[in-house]
């Protein structure tokens, strides 16, 4: 049994790590202690998970659900509230904990084990089944600095998977290995399930979650949101993902340039600075208005994409909206729906034919991806000599054959020949595409038409 | 009680302190021989200086120096090495929970092997020289163990602190230099004047170095008031170790 008693936990982020001696006791003589800010990463949990429950958390990068977890296995102590639990608990926030190159494979799974918390007569009585499990074969005896990656992380897999808690932690770590190894570890979970053991799974892999989960939490900014059946909570955690105004960033930020200038590239080669600036300004200011701060935590590892703007500023874009076919605003669409992207564009100058366009792109990490783009220009469409105060609509009308994800929108206005940007918003929208029928794989949707004669 | 836990760890901590001990000289020729050798080629140093160049007069200068030389250089290895058990443990710290303080305590029980290693070579030494094992000489076990807890204590009290103070590394060499030579390792204690004497002997280390040279070497128990220094010190370092790392336990997942 787990039991979470209003349990809240905060974090300390220091200003400035590398203090040495000679300027802490400065700061000490001063009367002034190392300055750092408190952040709540998880206010007020409370839970009960009784034993034999398969309980999956979700939600975003930065909701604490890691935190969560590292709670509940005693890595961290709540500040405030209590975790109660009985029984053995074994985590697995890392594979191969401990694993030193130099000692051999089988050395390794011993102390690996050691650390999980099993002594070596348990060990013992499991040994054959993780090395077969891992199918590493002989070279279990040779040191692990001579194993490859892959086989590495198998031997840290296994010990995990064949070790015998009555509680088991996973946090994410389903998601390494080849599809096979995948698939025989996801078995071995469900043998634990039938054993009647206690499962808890972070996970971003929805499908898993809903999969072997009866009951999901969802957990945002740090606040269980909801507690209950695993398809409904899901659809909760959609809805939160979709229904932000801008994409699920930290923060956005507008660099304007100066007015009617030709160095729009100089601009935005010089936000990283400015942003850096006006993150400053705004965290004196927050400060001064003893707002609460962002939870920033090293738990977001990958930076989500954030929205930036530059531009000249001679037209602007006032307005996005994402329109399904009906019409309606929405963040989510399926795979091969219509999908209309609405902008609205003043203009603050006489401009002369300039183009809009437009690029839907993914991220993978900070890697990003433009699936796809087009601009006004390309489609021979020219929109004339427009006149300082008024406005234009712009309705770009597409089907989106696209695999199922997170995609984000980007869309510009640039003068006639395309060298000079009026305005361009970058990551301004984001939305889901669901692919639940899966009747195709791969990349685009190609349609295929299936033709099949018989022939005698 | 938390101190108790500890013992439901002794896998662990025989798995850590094997580890370090089958690591540490791994990929090097002569492996644990270091252990053994290093000792012996600092003696002949010692010896070498102390004795023939500087003359100091001591009796079987060789025994004189190895036998303090020997738990001394065990309290330096042993508190170099924990200084950063904590601070570089982080991927552990953060991944799996132990009592922390298993940490600088298989480093001290590495050390500590190492240092009873050693024995191999002390006692034929000893004897080889004429000084024979007594009846005292079953008091040596405790006299290790409780030297190993003054250690323990150190460590702890070292390894909290380097968690946060990285600096501590540096003040430390300079503190064992100087603790070294406050501490008659290469000179016998009758060279410290009157007046000092009784501030010279507040050095816990001085206690113990006796009681190991009065036990190895003149084969008697050592005095009662040395018992009762000893104990002192050691509780008094294992209160000086636990205050700090108690205090930053909780949050040490965190702050790493």
């Amino acid at each position: 049994m787990i039991e979470a008693l209003d349990v809240s936990k905060k974090f300390r982020i220091w200003e400035d790590r590398s203090l040495n001696i000679k300027e802490t006791a400065i700061n000490f003589l001063k009367g002034e202690r190392r300055s750092f800010r408190e952040v709540w990463a998880l206010r007020n949990i409370n839970f009960k998970i009784k034993e034999g429950e398969s309980i999956g958390f979700v939600g975003e990068n930065g909701s604490g659900k890691s935190t969560l977890l590292k709670l509940l296995c005693g890595i961290y102590a709540p500040d405030r509230g209590k975790v109660v639990i009985q029984g053995k608990i074994s985590a697995l926030l890392e594979l191969g904990v401990g694993f030193h190159p130099d000692l051999t494979g089988e050395e390794n799974i011993f102390l690996n084990g050691s650390m999980l918390g099993f002594n070596k007569k348990e060990m013992k009585k499991k040994f054959e089944e993780i090395v077969s499990f891992s199918e590493i074969g002989d070279f279990i005896y040779s040191p692990i600095r001579t194993y490859s990656s892959g086989m590495s992380m198998r031997l840290g897999f296994s010990v995990a998977m064949c070790v015998d808690p009555d509680i088991l932690l996973i946090d994410e770590v389903l998601a390494v290995g080849d599809e096979a190894f995948q698939k025989k570890c996801l078995k071995r979970l469900e043998e634990f399930k039938s054993a009647g053991k206690t499962i808890i799974i972070v996970s971003h892999a929805l499908d898993l979650i809903k999969n072997f989960c009866e009951r999901v939490i969802l957990l945002h900014e740090g606040q269980l949101i909801t507690d209950g059946v695993a398809e409904k909570t899901i659809d909760k955690y959609h809805a939160i993902l979709s229904t932000k105004e801008r994409p699920p960033d930290l923060e956005g930020v507008v660099v304007k340039g100066t007015l009617y200038t030709d160095m729009v590239h100089e601009i935005s080669m010089l936000e990283g600075e400015e942003e850096k600036e006006e993150k400053e300004e705004r965290e004196e200011r927050e400060e001064r208005e003893g707002k609460e701060k962002r939870v920033e935590m090293e738990e977001v590892v990958s930076q989500k994409p954030r929205y930036k703007r530059y531009g000249t500023f001679e037209a602007e874009i006032v307005n996005i909206v994402l329109k399904n076919e009906k019409g309606q605003e929405t963040f989510t669409f399926h795979s091969g729906d219509m999908l209309s992207i609405c902008l609205k564009i003043q203009f603050h100058r006489d401009l002369k034919d300039p183009i809009v366009g437009f690029y839907i792109r993914q991220y993978d990490g900070d890697h990003s991806i433009d699936i796809y783009g087009t601009n006004s220009r390309w489609k021979n469409i020219e929109l004339g000599s427009i006149k300082k105060g008024k406005g234009i609509e712009v309705k770009f009308l597409q089907r989106i054959p696209i695999p199922e994800g997170t995609y984000y929108i980007v869309v510009a206005i640039a003068n006639s020949d395309g060298t000079r940007f009026y305005d361009w918003h970058e990551n301004i929208k984001t939305f889901t595409v669901k692919n639940e029928d899966r009747l195709w794989t791969g990349i685009i949707n190609l349609t295929s038409q299936i033709l099949i004669s018989r022939c005698s | 009680m938390k101190f108790i836990e500890i013992f439901n760890y002794l896998d662990l901590i025989k798995n850590l302190v094997s580890r370090d001990f089958k690591t540490r000289y791994k990929r090097s020729y002569l492996g644990i021989l270091w252990s053994l050798l290093n000792p012996l080629l600092i003696i002949i140093v010692y010896t070498l200086a102390f004795d023939y160049i500087m003359k100091i007069r001591v009796k079987d200068f060789p025994m004189f120096f190895m036998c303090a030389y020997l738990p001394w250089s065990y309290l330096t290895t042993s508190l170099s090495l924990s200084l950063s058990s904590l601070s570089d443990s982080g991927y552990l710290i953060k991944a799996v929970y132990f009592p922390r303080e298993i940490l600088p305590l298989s480093i001290l029980l590495s050390c500590l092997l190492h240092f009873l290693i050693t024995f191999i070579f002390v006692f034929p030494f000893l004897m080889f020289f004429g000084y024979f094992p007594q009846w005292a000489t079953l008091s040596l076990p405790v006299i290790i163990l409780l030297q190993s807890l003054f250690t323990f204590g150190l460590s702890l009290f070292l390894s909290s602190i380097h968690v946060f103070f990285r600096d501590i590394r540096y003040i430390l060499d300079v503190i064992l230099t100087v603790w070294f030579w406050l501490t008659p390792v290469v000179y016998p204690i009758s060279l410290i004047p009157d007046q000092f004497l009784f501030f010279y002997k507040l050095n816990p280390m001085t206690t113990f170095v006796t009681a190991y040279r009065e036990v190895l070497l003149s084969g008697g128990l050592p005095a009662p008031q040395y018992w009762i220094v000893i104990l002192i010190a050691t509780s008094a370092s294992l209160l000086l170790g636990y205050f700090p790392f108690l205090k930053i336990r909780k949050r040490l997942a965190e702050e790493i």
